[in-house]
């Protein structure tokens, strides 16, 4: 009994030793594989091209470390370089720069390229180098601008003159530079009166340019034009018709300025700042007032 | 499919080099025109050799030559304008005096003039820039034509309180002489009304422009080119200037030293 227990403990033995030499002999055969792998990669990867488009190639033998190292290297670094520039969103950054650069090129490049050569391209036949010359020449030129601005400024009247902007319908009484007086007036109503009898035609319009004072009067009296009556369809009079002479409407002071055109008052000053007149230029009362004592005969009056 | 890329970006990048020297060309194309007024004109540049030699001289040749051109548009009976690049401002003459000043809101002046040497400078600026046509967004006399009445009863029955006229967009063209565009814009668009107006007068500048482009792409050695003034002002300013200033008017450029 006693030796069948021996055997059975010597069978048993066995059994553990032959579990344990099966263990090893798997663990090599795996270890053998994962090598055959390593070299296979190894191989691959030196046989491979690179993303760059360039083959690798080594004269150096084939070791194991630096293998796994190398292999291990290529394996992690491929995958990052393709997941910029071969995704869908590399693919259209590329794009858009290169749209972007395009568009650049197209609408701005050309303006500073023209800021650049215009001032290069600028002919120059000759280029002086005597100074006395240049000094002389610019002598001469100063001299000439000085003359011409004295000329400029004799110009400007010294007296006291009118400006009249006719489509904003305001004033500007000045002595030379200075501004005197401000103020808003009517002028022009730039329209056209047609009458069926003798086929007339009355536009009324203020004239632009240059006028000078010719008289001043002091409670003016309106000598009404034919275009007065036919305008409120009234048959014309004589010349000398009393109803052709009209008192108070025209307010306390005139200022002719020739071809029946006149500065003068209105009793419809709630129209000034309008363009509302049969062409003359209307005030308020203490406007005309200012105008008629700073104006002389023969004082400028510039409309436009 | 690789060859296909590199041959398209050759024909995009050749195509991108020929517009680009195109459109460089043209202006600088210009300017020599504008220089061959005066250089080609041997007896104008041997009367001013000095100017023509001397760089240093051009700022007095600019200061002399809006001086005279001034001068001799005060000889002239109408209204001109004064276009100062130094303060910003437009101003209508009249006799030699000022009579309104605006202030501009913002001008661009084409590059080209930085190319006029002091001979020719002289010679195109000295004196007034004429006027050879105009386009306004807005009537230059707003005309109303009234009918005379029969009697008083119609004239009573036709009597209406006078309103202000209507406030058009104000957009205006000039061509002046050497084939110089100037143009007056009003500064802000509130309407929808003033929109479509500045479209409409944007997209026929637009259509100038690009007929220039083609014309400067397709003849690159004598290429068209319109160098443009752009002012800007207030609207109310646009429409007192054009009304005021005479269909064949003058005009005058003050440029920077």
């Amino acid at each position: 009994m006693e030796n069948e227990n021996f055997n059975s403990v010597d069978k048993q033995d066995e059994g553990l030793d032959n579990v344990e030499k099966q263990e090893e002999a798997l663990y090599n055969v795996e270890k053998q594989d994962e090598e055959q792998n390593l070299v296979e990669k190894q191989e691959e990867t030196n046989g491979a091209e690179s993303p760059e488009g360039t083959t690798i190639i080594t004269d150096e033998p084939i070791t194991e470390e630096p293998l796994k190292q190398e292999t291990v290297f290529t394996a992690t670094a491929e995958p990052q370089k393709r997941s910029i520039f071969k995704t869908f969103f590399g693919k259209m950054l590329k794009l858009i720069i290169l749209l972007l650069l395009l568009f650049l090129s197209i609408v701005y490049l050309p303006s500073i390229l023209q800021s650049i050569a215009i001032p290069l391209s600028t002919y120059r036949h000759v280029e002086g180098k005597d100074a006395a010359e240049l000094a002389e020449s610019r002598e001469i030129l100063e001299k000439s601008i000085s003359k011409l601005d004295k000329e400029l400024n004799d110009l400007i009247p010294e007296d006291c003159y009118m400006i009249i902007n006719s489509t904003d319908n305001v004033f500007t009484l000045k002595r030379g530079k200075e501004i005197v007086r401000i103020g808003r007036c009517s002028t022009g109503s730039n329209s056209l009166l047609e009458s069926d009898k003798k086929q007339k035609k009355w536009l009324f319009k203020t004239p632009k340019g240059v006028r000078t004072v010719k008289s001043k009067k002091t409670d003016p009296v309106w000598t009404k034009p034919d275009w007065a009556f036919i305008e409120e369809g009234l048959p014309v009079p004589g010349p000398t018709s009393p109803s052709r002479f009209e008192e108070g409407v025209l307010g306390d002071y005139a200022l002719v300025l020739g071809d029946g055109y006149m500065i003068h008052g209105t009793i419809w000053q709630r129209y000034l700042g309008l363009s509302v007149t049969h062409g003359c230029v209307r005030l308020n009362d203490a406007d005309l007032e200012a105008v008629y004592k700073n104006l002389n005969k023969g004082s400028k009056v510039f409309i436009y | 499919m690789k060859a296909i890329r590199v041959f398209l970006y050759i024909i995009i990048g050749v195509a991108v080099l020929y517009y680009l020297a195109a459109r460089v060309n043209a202006p600088i194309h210009k300017a020599q025109e504008l220089n061959q007024i005066a250089t080609s004109d041997t007896s104008y540049i041997k009367k001013y050799s000095a100017i023509a030699k001397y760089k240093e001289l051009l700022p007095l040749v600019k200061e002399k030559a809006y001086r005279e051109a001034q001068l001799y548009m005060s000889k002239n009976d109408s209204i001109g304008m004064v276009i100062n690049f130094r303060d910003s401002s437009a101003n209508l003459m009249l006799k030699g005096v000022c009579i309104q000043t605006s202030k501009l809101v913002d001008f661009k002046k084409d590059k080209i003039f930085d190319g006029v040497e002091a001979p020719a400078f002289r010679k195109i600026f000295s004196k007034p820039l004429h006027n050879i046509d105009e386009f306004s967004t807005f009537a230059k006399v707003p005309i109303i034509i009234k009918k005379a009445p029969k009697d008083t009863i119609e004239a009573m029955r036709m009597a209406t309180l006078p309103v202000e006229p209507p406030i058009d967009p104000a957009y205006v063209k000039y061509d002046l002489e050497y084939g110089i565009k100037l143009l007056m814009i009003q500064d802000s668009c509130d309407t929808p009304e003033e929109l479509v107006v500045e479209n409409m007068f944007k997209t026929e500048l637009r259509k100038q422009k690009s007929d220039d482009l083609v014309s400067s792409l397709v003849n690159i050695g004598n290429p068209k080119y319109t160098p443009t003034i752009v002012l800007t002002l207030s609207g109310k300013d646009v429409r007192s200037i054009y009304r005021a200033l005479p269909e064949k008017a003058d005009f005058v450029m003050i440029f920077e030293k």
